[in-house]
């Protein structure tokens, strides 16, 4: 498959401080492909997103299509490349088809605005996510659900090779969240998107990813397919949490269980030994 | 009938301007309105009236127009992209500065040479701007105009010649009514040729801002995202900064610091007509012209002989309707 991202040595501190996000990052990601990313708050996820989307002044080298991301324009970067954050928060009220619209922005001229082809676009991203009964609504009287399908929306009308979620379920429910990933998986599949998402849910991630990178100190410490990298001693060094790994009973997908009910199991046990002793000493 | 928020605007542009004639019968001496329609129509009105309603009031209303419509799309605009609803044009310095410039040229004006009066404009114009590009010089970082930066700039520097105009009215020179005219603003006495070029730069700026609606848009919905849809943020910062200080240096030079019309009525126009900016800039344009105007024929005939600044009237009857209209259930809320 021909690669469409590739990130070399990549790098990035924030202030002047000597701490880096980002150090020395590689990995290359080919066309179609739906990579997941994953690791603890703080390992890097969101400043990864955010120099790849070429927000942030990175050291190193991303290279989208051969062509390093600093050299695009700020609209030719936004017809490759869309991203999703956690929430959109705009300071108007806006109808949810002016939100939709905003995805059409890198495709009209400066002083152009929105033309009948720009419009099919937007029908089609509501069409797509199956949220055509939201059209003309205001943002701020939908729900936190409907109001991240309608932001995935907007995404989708800009028509990106590329899908960037920067933990976009973070604040779904879990309907919202099956929802939103199985139209990005046909999205992807269908249309032959690249999807990057990082997540904080493991679980999610290993349902939705072909790939994994898992995160630590600014360093990918791993990268591969669910299998190769959901391992307990992985997510042990990464996390530092106790885990069981199992297989989904019916998909067959690799599922991450904490072991905090162990801990609940030991403390039941533990206040039925003292109440125990306590009976017997009255 | 359902009908568009754009046709509802232009539908009620004859509205206004019938509105906008009806103020031109009001003043210190009232002019019937069979008068002010033939003076319009060029049939024959008494010589005073004519006098009157040519040469006092209808620039007046012109000005009014202009300088409510200049400040109301300028506010609207820094609102966007300052994601601050408490943004008006005043916000980076510009009033403070052009007040203080035209103080001082009245001040020197009237301490060393009278013909300095005749650049009372030109002084307040060029201090607009120096005020304004203390405060873009200060609050860049690296290349960037964080918004945080730039309006604690904006807030130092408005302190600053706020200082200076006190200092120059204390010290130097004591004439209150000018300086009031000056910091409470006024649309009195102003030339037909700068009546004509604030209308222009109004008009203009009208136009600027509702075709750049939608990365206004795209703005408020925060920086990052307005990256992400292929806005250049920075350029585009800069760009509507230096457009809007022009636009508030031209309207203060005119007619002094009226407040209140760039702060509200930018929310006003968001509340009837929605957040679209390329809906709401036009809105805003009309609505700000209209409220000036109405302002300033309460201020011109309700307390005659005597005329209140209108910056009085424009915050006396603007914080009601911005009450009444926050707290009233509307789909856009």
């Amino acid at each position: 498959m021909c690669e469409i991202l590739r990130v070399r040595h990549l790098g990035y501190s924030y202030s002047a401080s000597s701490f880096k996000a980002l150090n020395d990052v590689n990995f290359s990601i080919s066309k179609g492909e739906i990579v997941g990313i994953i690791g603890p708050n703080g390992s890097g996820k969101t400043t990864m997103v955010k120099s790849i989307s070429s927000i942030l002044q990175y050291e190193g080298s991303v290279k989208i299509e051969d062509k390093e991301v600093k050299d695009y324009s700020r609209k030719k970067l936004a017809r490759i490349l869309g991203v999703v954050a956690q929430e959109f928060l705009p300071s108007y009220n806006m109808s949810t088809t002016e939100v939709v619209e905003l995805g059409r922005i890198p495709y009209t001229t400066i002083w152009g605005q929105i033309t009948n082809e720009d419009k099919r676009a937007v029908e089609m991203a509501f069409e797509s996510l199956e949220i055509s009964h939201l059209k003309d609504r205001m943002f701020y009287s939908l729900s936190g659900g409907e109001r991240q399908m309608v932001y995935v929306a907007k995404v989708f009308a800009q028509e990106p090779k590329i899908l960037v979620l920067d933990e976009a379920t973070a604040h779904l429910d879990i309907g919202h969240t099956e929802h939103l990933l199985k139209k990005i998986m046909k999205l992807s599949r269908e249309n032959g998107k690249t999807v990057i998402a990082t997540f904080h849910d493991i679980n999610q991630a290993a349902a939705f990813s072909d790939r994994i990178m898992v995160m630590k100190d600014g360093n990918i410490v791993a990268d591969g397919t669910p299998e190769d990298v959901l391992k307990e001693e992985i997510i042990y060094k990464v996390y530092g949490a106790h885990c069981t790994i199992i297989h989904h009973p019916r998909t067959g997908r690799i599922r991450v269980l904490s072991d905090l009910e162990d801990e609940r199991n030991f403390a039941q046990q533990r206040s039925t030994l003292i109440r125990f002793g306590n009976s017997r000493s009255t | 009938m359902k009908i568009g928020k754009g046709r509802a605007l232009l539908l009620a542009l004859p509205l206004l301007t019938a509105f906008v004639i009806l103020n031109l019968a009001f003043g210190s001496v009232y002019t019937p309105f069979g008068d002010v329609l033939k003076s319009l129509l060029g049939l024959k009105v008494p010589e005073t009236d004519k006098l009157i309603l040519i040469q006092l009031r209808f620039p007046r209303i012109l000005l009014g127009l202009g300088v409510g419509a200049a400040l109301s799309v300028t506010g609207n605009s820094f609102q966007a992209m300052l994601k601050n609803p408490l943004a008006d044009p005043y916000i980076l310095g510009v009033s403070s500065g052009a007040a203080f410039g035209a103080i001082l040229a009245n001040a020197l004006a009237q301490m060393y040479n009278p013909n300095l009066v005749f650049y009372v404009w030109i002084f307040a114009f060029s201090f607009g701007i120096i005020a304004a590009a203390i405060t873009y010089l200060s609050a860049r970082r690296g290349g960037k105009l964080p918004a945080t930066e730039l309006i604690l700039s904006g807030v130092m520097v408005n302190l600053m010649f706020s200082a200076g105009v006190t200092f120059l009215i204390v010290y130097g020179w004591r004439d209150i009514q000018i300086a009031t005219f000056w910091l409470l603003g006024s649309l009195a006495g102003v030339s037909w040729n700068y009546v004509l070029f604030v209308d222009v730069v109004a008009i203009a700026s009208t136009f600027f801002f509702t075709m750049i609606g939608k990365y206004l848009n795209a703005m408020s919905a925060g920086e990052e995202e307005a990256s992400y849809v292929g806005v250049r943020v920075e350029m585009l910062k800069v760009i509507i900064f230096a457009v809007g200080t022009f636009i508030t240096a031209v309207a203060v030079s005119a007619s002094g610091i009226i407040g209140f019309v760039g702060l509200v009525v930018p929310h006003i126009a968001r509340r009837l007509f929605g957040a679209d900016h390329r809906i709401s800039m036009p809105a805003s344009a009309v609505l700000g012209g209209v409220f000036l105007v109405a302002c300033d024929t309460i201020a011109r005939a309700a307390f005659t002989p005597a005329e209140m600044p209108i910056g009085t009237i424009t915050a006396l009857i603007g914080a009601p309707i911005f009450i009444y209209v926050l707290r009233r259930r509307s789909r856009i809320v």
